[in-house]
Formats: structure tokens, C-alpha cells, sequence
């Protein structure tokens, strides 16, 4: 909790030194350096603010599900990079290449889904800044 | 054969007509003015990419891997923002989040940072006020043109004033709440600078930032903002707010 403390206020004082910013920075929450693939069935959705959410059921060796929870752009942004609410839907199976959270939770920064049709779509934030 | 040169020196005229007509259209292309002769700010702005300068076009990824996808390493920009000096003890002494407006809480982000959110705001210019209303936190500003309102109380955007420099719209900010500045938003005094280009499709915005109760010296930070084809849209901030609980060290979302 202290090194995100101390990150939270470095992300103060960037604000106050560029006018560029968002909810929160890519870095606060997650790890650019724990890049996974995953592939699961989408068993919820959370198009909401500030972030969405897609939540994926990934099945491992062992035969347990895990559920993801996959954040992402907010709805304004995904619109206007070509999102609907309903590109994806519950029960698809998609490949997602994701950024795991600093905490281990199965929390992770949903950056580029591959849907169902193969067609490739970017959702989660860049790692130089957050949304 | 004589013909023959004849239709190629007939396109060649046709193609450089062509292009002449082009170029035409382009210098055409003029920043609107208001009928009081000011330039016509109203419409949305964002920051060039608008947050999304990373992604490719469309947003969909055209080859392979993310890596392809990232920003190639910038070689120093001579127009980088300045970075602020601050005196001595005042990052240590400063309020601990929450109390600073950090955005995790859906704290209202303050001036100039509200200006360079990855997300597009409108302008709205009247003869008599300036309207600011930005995506982010569905934050807005209603700015006097010419005279300050009267009855004020410090607040986390600050009290402004609009008036005209040739064609730039120059905002001035001040009384900014003890929420802001680290405590000393009493102090911070902020001149915002919106000086659009001659073809009105962006605008070169400076902002000058001053407190001699926490920095050094003045500092200005620069932004380009592009003329948005997209409206604003809905952006709620405590709707779905999941990372409060994760990166606010106390009272997650109570501010």
C-alpha cells in the first residue's frame, strides 16, 4: 500500500506540472512488465465510468474457472475507436492480451481483444497514461 | 505524335489547374470569426489523439502484437512542458490524498490540468461569457467575459476572467480553494492562453501557473488542442469507480 501511496502522489505531481491526465495512470494499478494471453468466455459486462469492465471465465489446467476482471477505456472512448456496446456479448470466447495489477487480484488492464470473428480490437489503456 | 503531346500537355495543364484549385481551397480554409470580429473558439477541442494517439486508425490493431503498438521512444522535445520547481518542504508537508483533488476519488480535476484530460471538452463563446464544458467528471466553467462575478468563493476551478489579446482568448484564474496547490490554492494564480491557428482547426493553449507559497518560479505549460470530430459525451465518475478501493489509502470514494 505504500508504494501505491507514493505513486498516487508522483501522479499528483505530474498533474500539476502537464495538463494530461486521466482517472488514474496505467502504472498505479498494473504492471507493464506482466503482459499475459488469456482466453475465456465473457460471463459479464460492465459498460459503465470510468471504466468498463469485461469479465472473463478462464478455465485452467486444473480444470477450475477463474474470473478475470478485465478493465477498460470508458464508454466514450471505446465508441469512438469503433465499440458498441454489444461488440462483445456474454458467452463469447475471446483471446485477451492483458497487463496483470501490481496486488496478484485477478485484476488485470484488458489491452487488445481478439473476438470471435478473429477481428482484433484495442480496449485498455496505453502505458503511458490511463483513462 | 504531334497529337500525342498535345493530350500530355492537356493533362499536365488539366493536373496542375487541378492542384492550383487545391491549394486554393486549402489557404480557403480560414478561422471563423464572430460578427464582433473576434475569433470563434465555440466547438470541441481535444488534445492531439484525443488520449488515443497511441492506438492505430479505427483503433483496430492491423498487425500482430501490442509492442508494434506502442510509441517509439521520443527523442527530447524542446517544447515539453516546464516542470515546476516547488520550495523546499512543501512535497513533504503537503495533504495527504484524499485531500489533494487526486482523480481516483472523482475529485473535480483543477486548472490548467482539466485542460489536457484525454478526453474532448466544448467551447461555447458568447460576446459575454465563455462556457468550458469538459467530458471528464462532466466538469464545466462559465467565464465572464470582460469583469469577474462578485460573489465568489474559492473553489477547485478557481474564479476567472476572460478577456481578448489580439486573438487570443486569455483566461485568468484565481481564488482557488486550500483543496488545490497543496494546500495554498489561496495563492496559485493561473493564465490560460487559447490562441488559435490561422486555419481555426487548433488552438496553441499555454498556461502559466504561479504560487509563491509552493514554487520557485512561475512555470507554463503548452498544449496543442485539435478542433474533435466527436460530441461530448457521458462520463460519470462514481459510477463504476473499482479503483478507488485499490489505490486511495483511506475512506475509498468518500470524496
Amino acid at each position: 500500500m505504500r508504494k501505491q501511496v507514493s505513486v498516487l502522489m508522483m501522479v499528483g505531481v505530474i498533474l500539476a506540472a502537464t495538463p494530461a491526465f486521466a482517472h488514474h495512470s496505467f502504472a498505479a494499478e498494473y504492471d507493464i512488465n506482466k503482459k499475459v494471453t488469456m482466453t475465456g468466455v465473457i460471463s459479464k459486462i460492465e459498460w459503465t465510468n470510468p471504466h468498463t469492465y469485461y469479465y472473463l471465465d478462464v478455465t485452467g489446467s486444473d480444470g477450475k474457472v477463474v474470473t478475470w476482471a478485465l478493465e477498460g477505456f470508458p464508454p466514450s472512448s471505446l465508441t469512438r475507436i469503433g465499440w458498441k456496446r454489444d461488440t462483445i456479448k456474454v458467452g463469447d470466447k475471446v483471446t485477451v492480451v492483458a497487463f496483470l495489477s501490481h496486488d496478484g487480484s485477478h485484476r488485470a488492464n484488458g489491452r487488445e481483444y481478439t473476438l470471435p470473428n478473429g477481428r482484433k480490437l484495442l480496449a485498455g489503456a496505453s502505458q503511458a497514461g490511463g483513462r | 505524335m504531334s497529337v500525342t503531346v498535345s493530350r500530355v500537355s492537356a493533362t499536365a495543364v488539366a493536373l496542375v489547374a487541378l492542384v492550383a484549385l487545391a491549394a486554393d481551397v486549402d489557404t480557403q480554409s480560414r478561422l471563423r470569426r464572430t460578427a464582433g470580429g473576434r475569433p470563434d473558439l465555440s466547438g470541441v477541442w481535444c488534445r492531439p489523439g484525443c488520449g488515443l494517439e497511441l492506438l492505430p486508425e479505427g483503433g483496430e490493431l492491423v498487425t500482430g502484437t501490442i509492442a508494434g503498438n506502442r510509441a517509439a521512444p521520443q527523442a527530447p522535445n524542446p517544447n515539453a512542458p516546464e516542470r515546476p520547481q516547488y520550495l523546499p518542504g512543501i512535497l513533504e508537508n503537503r495533504p495527504p490524498p484524499p485531500t489533494n483533488p487526486v482523480l481516483i476519488g472523482c475529485m473535480p480535476p483543477t486548472v490548467p490540468g482539466v485542460t489536457g484530460s484525454p478526453f474532448p471538452f466544448e467551447i461555447v463563446q458568447t460576446p459575454t461569457r465563455i462556457y468550458i464544458l469538459y467530458e471528464i467528471q462532466h466538469w464545466f466553467r462559465i467565464i465572464p467575459v470582460g469583469k469577474r462575478f462578485e460573489d465568489t468563493d474559492p473553489g477547485y476551478m478557481g474564479d476567472a476572467v476572460a478577456t481578448w489579446d489580439g486573438d487570443t482568448l486569455v483566461i485568468d484564474v484565481v481564488n482557488f480553494n486550500d483543496q488545490v496547490s497543496m494546500g495554498h490554492g489561496a495563492t496559485q494564480h493561473v493564465v490560460e492562453r487559447y490562441t488559435p491557428s490561422a486555419d481555426g482547426k487548433s488552438i496553441a493553449y499555454t498556461a502559466t501557473v504561479s504560487n509563491p507559497r509552493t514554487l520557485v518560479k512561475p512555470y507554463t505549460t503548452r498544449l496543442r488542442l485539435d478542433r474533435h470530430s466527436d460530441r461530448v459525451r457521458e462520463y460519470e465518475c462514481t459510477e463504476n469507480n473499482q479503483d478507488a478501493p485499490h489505490l486511495m489509502p483511506e475512506k475509498p470514494g468518500a470524496r
